[in-house]
């Protein structure tokens, strides 16, 4: 079942594509937007017992990678608010934790499933030992003070239309190419994302990732560690002192030299994770920055350690 | 380049290759969740259904329960007395049904009725309001007309006192007449036993010039027989210079004292103007005669032939006098229109025309030489106009309207004229004085004033019906004439002396001519051949010429002439 977004948007939305320029073939991109993961959405049972629905069924969904839980958020509380007679929730109260760690709304969602489900398991979940990803979903008690409040869908375009600008900002030093963007191209990013249509989003999306063939000031990347140690996110440059482009071992060599030396020495200690896989770390930074980025516009490296 | 390309290509192939791995593991529950989805989306529909299907069952329930009782009740109304009960029932309800179907035809009759009384009230308001309206109306005009009606009263009251007053005049007046009347009486009985005690003497002194002149003769006899016969004393010459008409009285108007035949024989009857006739009046020798009109117009008239001789244009209202000169070159014409205007009767072109009245010139004459003009109007003044210098030399305040003026000498320095307020006045044109005020000789207005041939006496015309002849010279009245039908038609009728002073001719209101003997007062003979008011009659020679109002002008001759010998 794939995702249905609001019925009065659709028509919108559909009219405003046909404008839009067909984005050019690149299968990486298009695995990658295909890419889904299945999850089992199940009902807090203390919530649950509250409202005298004990045995609720879990939800079922297979949720694309690049999606956000807010987009989901009202097929779930609908499911739940079907089987659970007499409840009513709301959506801007609904969060969701994964083994007890609520999960960030703002990330996306394979982003999210590679840093709590496979970074936690060391990497060895590969073979799909953890799906379907167990979800608890809350009703009640947001935790404020681990999420940041009101995950409204505008919220979360609020979010998303920022993370563009600022991978925008790095790249190029300003987010004039952003911001000069007409209001309905903008619109098209978020709107392509939230319906699903790759179209859409990457005929829009092309112009910025290709920086139309600027040589980027720096790279938008983050890269994740494990034991909630903070994000690192530091001025990457695509290319090295000779002018010559860099691999992305040298990138996180640059940032993390005890975990990634530049020559191995022995078997590897850590690999990067992007879309649940691990890429050959001599590739080019550039190339996996324009071809592997999240619709947000940036590289999400999750460190796994051996 | 292609080194790095060829790279690119083989990371991608190994990055494909790690993504088909990832999705064979990630994507493996696709099918189990579709249909898991599936699944749930039949259980919600069946849930819902059994929803459904449990309420319908519930209200199946419910209609079968409520089935069961109405079984039950029934049942229990089976029994005899509550069928007998039922029965009643029945006709209580039957009856009550006819019950209230009769007050439902009772309501749509009151309905109906209603509807009726309504329509009734609206046409009584609309009434109702009309006649608010109406009476509104009535009252405002009611109000005015008592305000009309309350000032009409004030003015009667008014008019009443004023009535008052004058009748207190009158009644003074005419005692004072009477008074005046018996003084007159006694001084005629006065004079006429002096008459008679001079007569007496006369022919006292006559036997006794006889009873000398007879001595004388018989004297002279006794001489002649005793001498030759001498010249006889022009004694009868005398005698007759002490007659009653002095012969040294010069007439200034130049006429013989020809003995007047009266013309009673109607000659000619002339339909003059297209407008009612105004005035009529003869020339000085009696050969022609003039006319004014209503229409502007003034025609000249052959005695004769009764021939129109010439019109004169050139009057803007209607004409009240006209007069001839003494010579008859001229002719003067007084008009309506305020002004005096003066024709060459030669040439027919008007030759002066005197403006300077305000008011309606109701008269105008020459003086003997037609050197001057005296004009009287109803402004209240006489004026005096120069001829030759062509303006008013003078204007005299008369304090009443003038009806007629005429000259009473030979230089016209002497003016009599007679008004509206019953008065004549004369007047010395010299000094503009007043001479004379005579009052109470008339009860109307005077409507003419005329001096006899030899300038002794003055005729007046007033509108009491009688006429008067006054001496000039005390101012005494002669005799008053009067007669049974003898009425003043105008007030502008015009009387006048027979040419040799022993008649008086005057016109009635119903068209009849009277002719006065001035020895005696009495009426000498009647005519008549017109049926309007006579506004004026001229008498020159032996004819008279009346005109009456409605347009017809009669020449009047001693003998008849028939109309058939008109020559035409």
């Amino acid at each position: 079942m794939p995702p249905q977004p609001d019925k009065g948007k659709t028509p919108a939305t559909a009219s405003s594509s046909t404008s839009a320029t067909q984005a050019p073939y690149n299968p990486i991109a298009r695995v990658i937007w295909d890419g889904s993961i299945p999850i089992q959405f199940s009902w807090d049972k203390a919530e649950a017992a509250a409202v005298g629905s004990n045995a609720v069924e879990s939800f079922f969904y297979e949720a694309p990678r690049c999606s956000y839980f807010s987009l989901l958020t009202t097929h779930v509380r609908k499911h739940f608010v079907d089987m659970a007679l007499h409840f009513i929730g709301d959506d801007a109260e609904v969060w969701y934790d994964y083994e007890g760690i609520p999960l960030k709304w703002h990330y996306p969602i394979g982003l999210l499933y590679d840093i709590h489900g496979l970074q936690a398991s060391g990497g060895n979940a590969t073979k799909g030992s953890l799906l379907p990803w167990k979800i608890t979903v809350h009703f009640q008690n947001f935790p404020a003070d681990k999420l940041i409040k009101s995950q409204a869908i505008d919220s979360c375009q609020d979010y998303f239309m920022s993370m563009i600008k600022e991978a925008d900002y790095l790249r190029n030093g300003s987010t004039k190419k952003v911001m000069n963007m007409s209001k309905s191209d903008q619109t098209q990013l978020w709107d392509g994302l939230w319906s699903n249509n790759y179209d859409r989003f990457w005929g829009m999306n092309h112009k910025l990732v290709m920086n139309d063939g600027v040589m980027p000031r720096n790279l938008p990347i983050r890269i994740y560690l494990p034991e909630n140690c903070p994000v690192i996110q530091e001025p990457i440059s695509p290319v090295d002192e000779n002018n010559q482009p860099k691999s992305l071992r040298r990138i996180l060599y640059q940032s993390l030299p005890d975990l990634f030396p530049l020559v191995e020495t022995g078997p590897p200690v850590a690999t990067a994770m992007i879309h649940g896989i691990t890429p050959s770390l001599e590739t080019s930074a550039l190339w996996a920055a324009q071809n592997m980025s999240y619709p947000d516009n940036f590289l999400h490296l999750v460190i796994i350690i051996k | 380049m292609t080194m790095a390309h060829q790279s690119t290509q083989q990371w991608e192939a190994e990055i494909l290759g790690q993504f088909a791995i990832r999705d064979k593991h990630e994507k493996a529950f696709t099918n189990m969740v579709e249909s898991y989805n599936e699944l749930v989306q039949k259980l919600t529909f069946f849930v819902e259904q059994n929803k459904h299907l449990e309420t319908s069952a519930q209200s199946s329930k419910e209609q079968h329960d409520k089935m069961a009782r109405q079984v039950t009740v029934l049942r229990e109304q089976g029994s005899p007395i509550n069928q007998k009960r039922c029965a009643e029932l029945e006709a209580q309800v039957a009856s009550l049904k006819d019950e209230r179907a009769e007050l439902y035809k009772t309501q749509g009759t009151n309905a109906q009725r209603l509807v009726d009384l309504n329509d009734i009230l609206r046409n009584k308001d609309t009434t109702l309001t009309q006649n608010k309206e109406e009476i509104r109306r009535l009252t405002e005009s009611n109000h005015i007309l008592a305000h009309k009606n309350q000032e009409l009263l004030d003015l009667v009251n008014e008019k009443n006192v004023t009535i008052q007053v004058i009748q207190d005049e009158l009644t003074t007046l005419q005692l004072e007449m009477g008074k005046l009347d018996e003084r007159q009486r006694d001084l005629e009985r006065e004079n006429a036993q002096l008459l008679q005690r001079w007569l007496k003497m006369k022919n006292e002194e006559a036997d006794r010039m006889n009873a000398q002149n007879m001595f004388v003769e018989n004297e002279k006899q006794e001489a002649a027989s005793l001498s030759p016969p001498v010249q006889s004393p022009p004694s009868t010459r005398s005698l007759r210079s002490m007659g009653p008409d002095s012969p040294t009285q010069s007439n200034w108007r130049g006429q013989s004292s020809i003995f007047s035949s009266i013309p009673q024989i109607s000659s000619r009857k002339i339909t003059s103007h297209d407008s009612e006739v105004n005035t009529i009046s003869m020339s000085t020798s009696g050969s022609v005669f003039a006319t004014g009109s209503n229409d502007k117009k003034i025609k000249i008239w052959d005695v004769k032939t009764g021939a129109l001789k010439s019109t004169l244009t050139g009057c803007l209202q209607a004409v009240m006098c006209v007069s001839f000169n003494a010579t008859d070159d001229l002719l003067l014409g007084a008009s309506n229109d305020n002004a005096a205007r003066l024709w060459h009767l030669g040439t027919g072109r008007p030759r002066h025309t005197l403006t300077g009245h305000i008011g309606k010139v109701f008269s105008a004459r020459f003086n003997p030489d037609s050197s001057k003009v005296v004009s009287g109007s109803h402004d209240r003044t006489i004026k005096v106009w120069d001829l030759q210098k062509g303006y008013c030399i003078r204007t005299m305040f008369t304090f009443a309207s003038v009806n007629d003026v005429c000259l009473l000498d030979f230089d016209g320095a002497t003016i009599a004229s007679g008004h509206l307020d019953n008065n004549l006045r004369v007047w010395d044109s010299r000094s503009g004085n007043c001479v004379k005020e005579v009052t109470g000789i008339h009860l109307g207005q005077i409507t003419s004033v005329c001096p006899s041939s030899d300038g002794t006496q003055i005729l007046t015309n007033s509108r009491d019906n009688t006429l008067r002849i006054l001496d000039v010279r005390t101012y005494e009245t002669l005799s008053v004439l009067h007669a049974d039908g003898y009425k003043t038609g105008t007030n502008w009728s015009k009387a006048c002396f027979s040419p040799d002073g022993q008649y008086v001719v005057s016109g009635s209101a119903d068209g009849t001519i009277f002719y006065w003997s001035t020895r005696d007062g009495l009426v000498e003979k009647t005519a008549k051949d017109q049926t309007g008011p006579i506004v004026g009659v001229s008498w020159v020679n032996s004819t008279v010429v009346s005109a009456e109002k409605d347009k017809t002008v009669v020449i009047w001759g001693t003998t008849a002439r028939r109309p058939t010998v008109y020559e035409k």
